[in-house]
């Protein structure tokens, strides 16, 4: 297994509007967003799983080839800035992304 | 061949004080108009809700002095949107008060200016939601109701480029917006000018946040960008920083939902076959940017209501015993609250949350990790109540009960928590939350007018005087 941070050079997280957290993973080049989209090892059950939520908080799970990314759009529990949020900008809840290992026959 | 180039000094005007050396080296270069907002609800319910600034007055009114001077020095346009904030009517008029008193600093030669508002009426959204209108959701859970509206405490709706092209219509030189979509504060001169939209909204998008779309990242740092017949470049004003295929690439896709879909009043951008390529070193061209009208025009409404007064409790842990029965140490607190208020402030009206870092402090119930590794903890009792007195009371009685409170196999007997200071309880901002987030239909443009009045000013030597 590789971790994720051989493949990746961002890994983030953020607001898109007050109800969504949207997670982006930039590939270092598009060979290595070719080979990861490719093998399959990333897909919206694992989002699900990763930060365990069900399917149907997944809002968006997209592919973008002109950027090397790939984008996931995910449900807030708590709208930002209501009571007992703690994350206003949702610029900390990437964390979970760390834990995606790649199969060596899948990876690079 | 026809261009336009079009510069962005802030990401935030007065979020942290601009980098003024880049505006003016991007403004020797001969650029078309400064464009810039003031700030959007991404930094949560509160700035609309209490109506202030989103930094402070000191860094708002540099970066309006460096605009202001720029863009009369070299005769071009100023457009401004979201201004104060999020570009309430207060807000605006709050801004307006701080270019009185440039102009009168800097001895600022006369000029017009176009004040836009984009305050919305309650009377007017139930009058709509009466007649059996639905006013759908765009992130928010549930179409509008007549009781959203009413507990809202300000409404703002944000406007695309059609009041800022009407007010460029009025021969002036600064436009002064409430509430807008960020890219609709670049795009209405470039279009007005006919210029392709794709190209226009994409490149809009692109440098709304100044130099956050180059290396080194910041909002701060002037960015410009140029559009031709069917093209854009993206550069940076200042020899500081470059913008790159990946950085250009890479906030393309920033804060929103979907890589490719950009959605802005009255269509949306589709960027799905967008070409990015490097054309020197500092500088990225983009081809291929579309624009799709929406069949319907609609206007994004955002809203928000007071929820209460906050008080907060900051404490550190470090027993390794109560770090492991932490779960059960908060919940019997919360009972001794209950009990101990139970005939003097009714349990409705307060409520007692935590924070704990080192548990689950940032992610909350998205925390994968169950088990706590860290060998101290943070912990934030948030009391949020009808009164800012009741939620420090509660608060106070939380804090020195739980002092000494005994947890299980307690064998530290002189206190429970490190104090960071010695004032225990913290009175904080209020909490509001957002009641809109919806997409607001629009048959007639007329209805835009409406909705967006403009007022035009003339300002100097510190005079404000209405002149339309």
């Amino acid at each position: 297994m590789t971790n994720i941070t051989e493949f990746v050079r961002v890994l983030r997280s953020k607001n898109a509007g007050p109800y969504r957290i949207t997670l982006d993973l930039i590939f270092k080049d598009e060979e290595t967003y070719n080979k990861i989209k490719k093998s399959g090892a990333i897909t919206k059950e694992l989002i699900a799983k990763l930060y365990r939520i069900p399917i149907k908080d997944i809002y968006e799970f997209v592919w973008y080839r002109q950027g090397c990314a790939l984008k996931s759009t995910i449900k807030r529990p708590i709208p930002s800035g209501s009571m007992g949020e703690a994350d206003v900008y949702a610029a900390q809840q990437h964390a979970p992304l760390y834990n995606i290992e790649i199969p060596e026959e899948k990876g690079i | 061949m026809k261009e336009i180039k079009m510069l962005s000094p802030t990401g935030a005007i007065g979020y942290s004080p601009m980098w003024e050396k880049s505006l003016y080296e991007g403004l020797e270069k001969g650029v078309d108009f400064i464009g810039a907002d003031g700030g959007s609800p991404d930094s949560g319910p509160f700035y609309l809700g209490a109506e202030a600034p989103y930094g402070t007055r000191e860094a708002f009114k540099h970066d309006m002095k460096h605009m202001l001077l720029g863009a009369l020095r070299y005769k071009i346009p100023l457009i401004l949107g979201g201004v104060g904030g999020i570009g309430s009517n207060r807000q605006v008029e709050w801004t307006l008060d701080i270019i009185r008193e440039i102009s009168k600093e800097e001895n600022l030669p006369r000029f017009r200016a176009a004040v836009i508002y984009a305050n919305i009426g309650k009377e007017y959204l139930k009058k709509r939601l009466l007649s059996g209108e639905t006013i759908k959701p765009l992130g928010a859970p549930k179409n509008l109701t007549v009781e959203d509206v009413e507990r809202s405490k300000v409404i703002v709706a944000q406007m695309g480029i059609e009041p800022f092209m009407q007010a460029l219509d009025k021969d002036v030189d600064v436009i002064v917006a409430g509430r807008a979509c960020d890219d609709a504060i670049f795009a209405a001169l470039p279009i007005k000018r006919g210029f392709d939209p794709g190209l226009v909204w994409h490149c809009s998008k692109i440098i709304e946040c100044a130099c956050a779309t180059c290396v080194p990242h910041n909002i701060a740092d002037s960015v410009i960008g140029t559009i031709g017949d069917d093209w854009f470049t993206i550069e940076a004003a200042g020899s500081d920083r470059v913008a790159s295929v990946d950085s250009v690439a890479a906030h393309t896709m920033y804060e929103r939902s979907h890589p490719w879909k950009s959605a802005v009043p009255g269509g949306h951008s589709d960027l799905k076959d967008c070409v990015y390529e490097q054309i020197n070193e500092r500088t990225v061209k983009v081809t291929g940017s579309k624009f799709i009208k929406d069949d319907v025009y609609t206007i994004k409404l955002e809203a928000v209501a007071w929820v209460g007064y906050r008080t907060l409790g900051i404490v550190g842990l470090r027993d390794p015993r109560l770090i492991a029965d932490i779960d059960n140490f908060l919940a019997e607190g919360v009972e001794k609250v209950k009990r101990a208020y139970r005939n003097k402030i009714p349990e409705g009206k307060y409520n007692i949350l935590f924070h704990v870092y080192g548990k689950n402090g940032v992610m909350g119930k998205l925390e994968p990790q169950d088990k706590i590794t860290s060998h101290e903890l943070c912990l934030i009792t948030e009391v949020v109540a009808d009164t800012q007195q009741i939620a420090t009371e509660i608060c106070s009685f939380f804090d020195h009960e739980m002092l000494f409170h005994p947890y299980k196999g307690i064998i530290s007997t002189a206190g429970n928590f490190a104090h960071l200071n010695s004032c225990e309880v913290h009175e904080v901002e209020g909490v509001y939350e957002f009641t809109m987030d919806h997409l607001l239909p629009i048959s007639d443009p007329i209805e835009l007018t409406e909705l967006f009045p403009i007022k035009i000013v003339e300002i100097g030597k510190g005079n404000l005087k209405e002149v339309e």
